[in-house]
């Protein structure tokens, strides 16, 4: 109980108040929004209550139904299916309409629970975060919403994990708290991030796999690249792809966090002979589990949206160009880029850092949109402007600033080519949305905590004040959006 | 330094608060009670009540506040529709004659005495006591499925006439958000009460915890 308390007081102020709100905030999305309203959310469960409920993962093309029958029942007798993404829906939230559904659901078996044997799209997953969220099913006493609250607050739990190795990596950034504790609070504030911390949903997972990855491998840079440093860096590169295919990019970051280790510390042959075995034998541990469960279902390889299986006319020209036309206006001379019109105005302000809820049916006013893109554009145009006044500095932190960088690179060219790949086909779906940005939540922090270091020592307490209550601001009224379209 | 950082972003809240929240909550919405048989997004179909047809939605709900069924009515005129509308339940019985119903933007909103116990399976039925058909908005069954079925003179038809359950047409959210707070303790292992602190502890709190962490973090170097 003393070491725990040592442990407990060793955790700065700062933190515990941020992981206080980012608690809250989860805590407050998971009331707001109603059960399996989240992206995909009814899939999940049916994948999670599978898992639980008969050790198997269910099939992405065939069988009977996605979904156990306690689950279907409450989506047919509640409302909970018919309102999806219908704003003008509302669930049965009577106590008689629920009592009655308890009373059906009392009379249910596992076997019944377990029903949803698919075809269920989402079990081209991989199983990591399932295997989590199907431990927390099977030790909730209750019923289905207490199994789903209790479910989403292990959602909950990996946002606050996301808060706490942001702070870590933030710790290996800066030198002062200032800029640590805005990259924090960013993370814990964003709409989006607090959302996601509150559904079933693997994205959350994947945001926290890929923060701790970050700071385990900056820290491997300043301490050097020891076997057992390289191998928890591998570890958690490996969690990172068994929880999602859009991982993926972790491994080639990976690499590059290696050799950067190894060029800064520049380790005895041996010592990089025994950090690379055992990331090897990590790796390969990983790929393992990742091939034994993919050999228990019909899903193959776990490719999510990752899944690049389109082999159509590649052009390295034209997905330059469609990445060109993502961000940035069409030329004259450009082909038009593929697919319907969706670019860095959908995918970054009005999906993530504005955010669009529940299925993107609780979305904000355009007007706010448009003051999160000027806010976004004048915060970028300060960070280029520090880095390019601090370039020395900049200069004298490669290391970090090159895996960073590269892990950022990574996932949007992944997501942009995955997106390329499902569209060059004449397909109209272009695969990616605000959402998939959430592993960068953490890179998004620690730039906009740039900017506040980069600015007068008198002024950047003031501009992180003014920043960090706008942002609350921004979630309170998205929280109240939620909350108005499901129960008001 | 510190008293003013904090300052500034309590007084950033609170304007933002002020500017954008606070016009929204005062502004007036529909008060929802139940929506058993949902209004469609895209796909649409009507229903033709002629005069003297009785159409009747099962499977709805009626709490102690429904006070208004809502209906929505398609196409020419009459607008001003001549119906009786009963709703029932066990133990509830409600019969309301409208004479000449206004339809406002399509709406038709009937009043009607809540009943005493709030009740699951109830029934509203409209009769036709007019001399003119009227038009009901329904959702095909191949759009969405409905929480109720309807029956036209006692046959089951294959759309589903949409009604809505309000407790007032028009009421401020603000005056809206206990029972938005109650709405949403339906589906979580949480009293209301519980719910009620949780929304004190984010608006206060989460803004006490931002300034106390924004204060202890101005000049201090990195510890861990």
């Amino acid at each position: 109980m003393q070491s725990f308390k040592a442990a407990f007081g060793r955790i700065p102020s700062p933190l515990i108040a941020l992981i206080a709100v980012a608690a809250l905030m989860s805590l407050a999305w998971n009331i707001s929004t109603a059960p399996l309203q989240g992206f995909d959310e009814s899939d999940h469960v049916g994948y999670v209550a599978r898992l639980a409920e008969t050790g198997s993962i269910p099939s992405p093309t065939t069988g009977r139904g996605a979904h156990g029958t306690d689950e279907e029942t409450a989506m047919a007798t509640l409302g909970l299916g018919p309102i999806l993404q219908n704003p003008l829906a509302k669930p049965a939230w009577g106590q008689s309409s629920i009592q009655r559904f308890e009373k059906f659901e009392a009379t249910l078996s596992s076997a019944d629970r377990g029903a949803g044997e698919g075809p269920n799209g989402i079990s081209k997953n991989p199983p990591l975060y399932y295997a989590a969220e199907a431990a927390v099913w099977k030790i909730t006493p209750g019923g289905l919403f207490d199994r789903l609250f209790m479910m989403r607050l292990l959602s909950g739990l990996l946002l606050v994990a996301t808060v706490v190795f942001t702070w870590l990596l933030a710790g290996e950034v800066f030198t002062r708290r200032l800029p640590q504790m805005v990259a924090v609070a960013f993370v814990a504030l964003l709409p989006m991030a607090g959302f996601l911390g509150a559904i079933i949903n693997p994205d959350i997972a994947s945001a926290a796999a890929w923060t701790a990855f970050l700071w385990l491998a900056l820290r491997m840079i300043r301490l050097g690249p020891s076997a057992q440093r390289a191998a928890l860096t591998t570890l958690v590169a490996v969690a990172a792809v068994l929880t999602h295919g859009r991982n993926l990019p972790i491994i080639p970051v990976l690499v590059i966090a290696l050799v950067t280790a190894w060029a800064v510390n520049k380790p005895k042959p041996k010592e990089i002979l025994a950090g690379a075995a055992s990331a090897v034998a990590v790796g390969v541990g990983g790929a393992l589990i990742y091939g034994l469960t993919a050999a228990r279902t019909t899903a193959g390889a776990f490719g999510g949206e990752a899944n690049l299986g389109n082999t159509a006319a590649f052009n390295v020209r034209q997905l330059a160009s469609s990445i060109w036309q993502f961000y940035l206006p069409t030329f004259t001379n450009m082909q038009p880029r593929l697919g319907p019109g969706y670019g860095f105005r959908q995918m970054f302000i009005e999906q993530f850092l504005g955010g669009a809820f529940s299925s993107s049916e609780v979305f904000l006013s355009y007007t706010i949109y448009d003051v999160v893109q000027i806010s976004f554009a004048v915060l970028a145009l300060a960070f280029y402007t520090v880095l390019v006044r601090n370039w020395r500095t900049v200069l004298a932190r490669w290391p970090a600033v090159t895996v960073i960088g590269s892990a950022a690179a990574a996932i949007l060219l992944f997501l942009h080519l995955a997106s390329y790949r499902a569209l060059l086909g004449g397909g109209s779906d272009v695969l990616i949305t605000g959402r998939y940005l959430l592993p960068l939540v953490a890179i998004f922090g620690l730039a906009l905590a740039t900017v506040i270091a980069g600015l007068p020592k008198r002024a950047a307490p003031f501009v992180a004040a003014v920043l960090l209550g706008a942002l609350f601001v921004l979630s309170i009224i998205a929280l109240g959006s939620s909350l108005e379209r499901f129960y008001a | 330094m510190r008293k003013a950082t904090v300052g500034a972003l309590l007084a950033t809240i609170a304007v933002l608060l002020l500017v954008t929240v606070v016009p929204h909550l005062r502004t007036s919405a529909p008060a929802v009670e139940a929506t058993p048989a949902y209004t469609p997004l895209n796909a649409y179909s009507s229903v033709d009540l002629r005069p003297k047809q009785k159409l009747c939605i099962n499977n709805v709900p009626f709490s102690t506040k429904s006070r208004y069924a809502q209906f929505l009515v398609q196409g020419r005129p009459p607008t001003q529709p001549e119906l009786l509308v009963t709703g029932s339940a066990p133990g509830y019985k409600v019969s309301e004659r409208v004479p000449k119903a206004p339809a406002v933007n399509g709406q038709l909103n009937i009043e009607l005495s809540p009943p005493a116990r709030a009740t699951a399976g109830g029934t509203i039925c409209v009769l036709n006591s007019g001399s003119n058909a009227v038009g009901f908005l329904a959702v095909p069954p191949s759009a969405q499925s409905s929480l109720s079925a309807t029956t036209l003179d006692g046959k089951p038809i294959d759309a589903h006439v949409t009604v809505t359950m309000l407790s007032s047409l028009s009421e401020r959210r603000i005056e809206n958000l206990p029972s938005a707070l109650a709405h949403a303790s339906a589906f979580v292992p949480l009293p209301v009460w519980l719910i009620w602190t949780l929304g004190v502890l984010v608006v206060i709190g989460v803004p006490a915890a931002l300034s106390f962490s924004l204060a202890a973090s101005i000049d201090q170097r990195r510890g861990t």
